[in-house]
């Protein structure tokens, strides 16, 4: 099961929850995909996005085209930079769509 | 051995390839429990999936009554590891998730999730599903944590189907399955009618 296999005692598992509710879906897609290392964290506003990493944010902002945006709130803070603007243009429509082929109606 | 109420139409399609063609899940771990406008139908009570009867009863019941009777009942055999269940079932895993339901139940991720998703007039706790996804990306920002690689691939859980016989109960009357994951079907086959006199 999953906790079972986690091992982790219920104290640990209470300290999660205080710690780890955090609001921060771009950072947890991120390290989901792969894209920006755990260790690492990123504090977004509508205008600047503050990264612990330096090398992430310069390689995000260079290499945006492989993270992939569904929710227009979110996908906005990132078209706050301007070359994110320039591969919305280009890129990410496209990417949207085909994403909306791809996926839901079982 | 485990059960689908589907129409004809998609019954035919799914057995003439042996797979469903998609699984109504969001590919996007942004989703973590939100809204996504571009989804026309809300999460089930276990989450967005592809949702399995145990019981051949009940599903055929669920068949009739919902589906309508151009329908079918598939019979899957699909392989889940215990790895990759999140196993409501299972009263410590039951107690960890409540743990946390009732720790974010004042955070802004919960009132986002129970302003956006309704419950069905149906059954269906879209909200309860929602919050079940929300709380697989917990798990998993755990594990990572732990240093181990975790991916739930699928939700089992009592449910309440909402059949006549229910009379608008809400003890558990069958367990469902909702695999996130269509890799883990092994086979598909159709329920033959004379089996399929309930």
């Amino acid at each position: 099961m999953i906790l079972e296999e986690l091992n982790i005692t219920e104290e640990k598992f209470m300290e999660y929850l205080e710690n780890y509710i955090v609001e921060n879906p771009i950072e947890d897609s991120l390290k989901s995909a792969g894209l920006l290392p755990y260790e690492t964290t990123i504090q977004v506003t509508p205008k600047i996005i503050k990264s612990s990493n330096l090398n992430f944010k310069e390689q995000f902002l260079n290499d945006g085209l492989e993270i992939k945006f569904k929710e227009n709130s979110i996908r906005n803070y990132f078209l706050e930079s301007p070359k994110m603007k320039m591969i919305d243009e280009l890129e990410l429509d496209k990417d949207i769509k085909t994403n909306q082929n791809n996926s839901l109606a079982a | 051995m485990l059960y689908h109420a589907t129409n004809e139409e998609n019954a035919n399609d799914i057995l003439k390839t042996k797979k469903i063609k998609r699984i109504k899940q969001h590919p996007n771990p942004i989703y973590q429990g939100r809204r996504q406008h571009h989804i026309n139908k809300d999460p089930g009570s276990l989450g967005y999936g592809f949702y399995l009867f145990s019981d051949q009863l009940l599903a055929n019941l669920f068949r009739i009554e919902k589906v309508g009777e151009a329908s079918n009942i598939l019979i899957l055999r699909v392989e889940i590891p215990r790895s990759n269940l999140l196993d409501l079932t299972d009263e410590d895993t039951l107690k960890g998730y409540n743990m946390y339901k009732q720790r974010i139940s004042k955070e802004p991720a919960y009132k986002e999730r129970k302003k956006a998703f309704r419950n069905s007039a149906s059954g269906q706790s879209a909200i309860e599903g929602a919050i079940i996804d929300y709380y697989i990306g917990f798990l998993e920002k755990i594990y990572r944590n732990e240093g181990k690689s975790k991916k739930v691939n699928c939700v089992r859980g009592f449910t309440a189907t909402q059949v006549k016989q229910s009379q608008g109960s809400y003890v558990a009357n069958g367990i469902e399955y909702c695999l996130k994951n269509r890799d883990l079907i092994e086979d598909i086959e159709i329920l033959r009618e004379d089996n399929n006199d309930t």
